[in-house]
């Protein structure tokens, strides 16, 4: 026999080993919580499933503790002055006989003191002692007016219709319905669901995402690692990394810390103040005041009844239907402003301003970028444009009254405004003041046009 | 032998392709078979070299090995 054929004989014998060793892992490779299944974990291959159930009288006022691992917790409302308890237990044995004997010592535990009853599982002790998987699943009724403390990993967590929650899980889902009090929330590695919280509610969640609905009062939520979704709450803080936020329906003030994630936000009755990075912030029926600020993202903000202070970079801001002054800083980025009530003041680098329908005073500079300013009534507040390497277009309504000081360097100077009194007219210099002066109107330009016109002879050469 | 085993994986992972057979199964259940057809060949190419040898009055040099 050669080489050659013994290196096809290799080739055969190795390709043969692998498909046996694909086919005998085929559907159980995973690396989780139950251990390694490729090498088979305790959690692995036949199952059985046995019942138990127990019950215990219980005190009003006494705080309920239910402690478990790797199973359900399931706790909802029951009858008064007692906690019921259904067990369901799964076993991994390879027999019915084996799982039914090893469920036989699976039992509940009930421990009373300090004003609690602790409702659990001997499973800490099972563990210790044997090398066997096995679920424990519980569902617990519990008087409705209970505070009910719940500790679960590594499985699902649901409680309803108790007085007050406090659950701290992992590794499944968590929902909590109808929590006639306060509620606290803290779970990992799974999804959080909360909605109807009569009190407070805080959420702190890791690797999940979260959906908080209906909560009469103050809600905090501290969410890493998945889209957090808020609607219709009492005041609202949210601190958010590396997962969207969206919010719907604040009755109170809003405020948002976030890193790597948009924001969208609406229906906020008091003031909202959001900040973020690597997204854009999107807030719309505001209030109050919005304070909106996104590094690496654009701002948008429409229907704002209070002031807008907006700051973006590498994307623009957007405005729309704002009743009080607006702030905006932007870094390579632009503004569009439309219908800003009571003044615009602006610093920007990289774009150009767009300012529309505007009234109160205007103090802009733009580096980088020109400026066009459409002014919904006459001018009789002052304006300060300034702009490099951009021009600038002021129109001028009827009625207006202003002392003018126009300056461009690089640039054309155009000014057709009937009524204007010019008291200095050159090349690159105009100064007059038009309805016998008022309020100073400077625009300067460098490396760009300037240009003032009449509102009406714009608005004519539009139609 | 070379193209018989291109046409045979070809056809194989084709019929995968298109969802008509489980190709880690079929692999799996019918990789063996590549030991038995090469054993084949290998079979009836002594037995083919000691039919030419009797014919020509050689001696019987075949068996399986290469010279």
């Amino acid at each position: 026999v050669n080489a050659r054929k013994i290196g096809l004989l290799l080739l055969i014998l190795g390709t043969g080993a692998a498909l046996e060793t694909a086919w005998a892992v085929r559907g159980h490779v995973g690396l989780g919580p139950a251990g390694c299944r490729v090498l088979g974990g305790r959690f692995y291959g036949p199952s059985f499933r046995f019942d138990a159930q127990d019950a215990r009288p219980v005190a009003k006022d006494v705080r309920l503790e239910i402690a478990n691992a790797f199973g359900a917790v399931r706790v909802r409302a029951g009858e008064p002055g007692q906690v019921k308890v259904a067990l369901l237990k799964v076993v991994y044995r390879p027999s019915e006989e084996a799982a039914r004997e090893f469920a036989a010592r699976i039992h509940l535990t009930f421990e009373e003191g300090a004003g609690a009853l602790r409702v659990g599982t001997n499973r800490e002790e099972l563990d210790r002692r044997h090398d066997v998987g096995f679920e424990t699943h519980l569902t617990v009724e519990v008087p409705a007016d209970a505070a009910v403390v719940v500790k679960n990993e590594h499985g699902e967590t649901e409680v309803t219709d108790v007085a007050r929650a406090d659950v701290r899980s992992s590794f499944g889902s968590l929902q909590v319905l109808r929590i006639a009090g306060d509620a606290a929330l803290e779970h990992r590695h799974g999804d959080v669901s909360a909605a109807g919280v009569g009190g407070t509610l805080a959420v702190t969640s890791r690797h999940g995402q979260v959906e908080v609905k209906e909560v009469t009062g103050r809600v905090t939520v501290d969410a890493q690692h998945g889209d957090v979704d808020v609607e219709k709450t009492g005041a609202l803080e949210v601190k958010f990394a590396h997962g969207g936020l969206a919010v719907k329906g604040v009755a109170g003030d809003f405020q948002s810390r976030g890193e790597h994630g948009g924001v969208r936000v609406g229906e906020v009755s008091g003031s909202a103040d959001v900040e973020t990075s690597f997204g854009s912030v999107e807030a719309s029926d505001v209030g109050g005041e919005a304070r909106l600020s996104a590094r690496h993202g654009g701002v948008l903000a429409t229907d704002v009844r209070g002031a807008v202070f907006a700051r973006a970079s590498f994307d623009g801001v957007r405005l729309e239907k704002v009743a009080g002054p607006a702030v905006v800083e932007v870094e390579h980025g632009g503004v569009v402003a439309r219908e800003v009530g009571r003044g615009f003041r602006a610093k920007v680098s990289g774009d150009s301003v767009e300012l529309d329908a505007f009234a109160g005073p205007v103090d802009i500079d733009v580096d980088r970028g020109g400026a066009s300013l459409r002014p919904r009534g006459p001018i009789t507040e002052p304006v300060s444009v300034k702009t490099s390497n951009g021009g600038i277009r002021l129109e001028v309504p009827a009625s207006s009254r202003f002392d003018l000081d126009a300056r461009v360097r690089r640039g054309e100077l155009a000014v057709n405004v009937p009524g204007l009194t010019m008291t200095e007219s050159a090349p690159q210099t105009v100064k007059g003041a038009l309805g016998g002066g008022g309020a100073e109107v400077r625009l300067s330009a460098e490396g760009g046009d300037l240009t003032l016109e009449d509102a009406r002879e714009r608005a004519s050469r539009d139609e | 032998v070379f193209g018989v085993l291109l046409v045979a994986l070809g056809s194989v992972w084709l019929a995968a392709n298109l969802g008509r057979l489980d190709l880690l199964e079929t692999l799996r259940t019918y990789w063996p078979a590549a030991l038995v057809f090469w054993g084949a060949v290998e079979l009836l190419a002594v037995a083919v070299e000691r039919a030419r040898q009797r014919e020509v009055g050689a001696p019987d040099t075949a068996g399986g090995e290469d010279k």
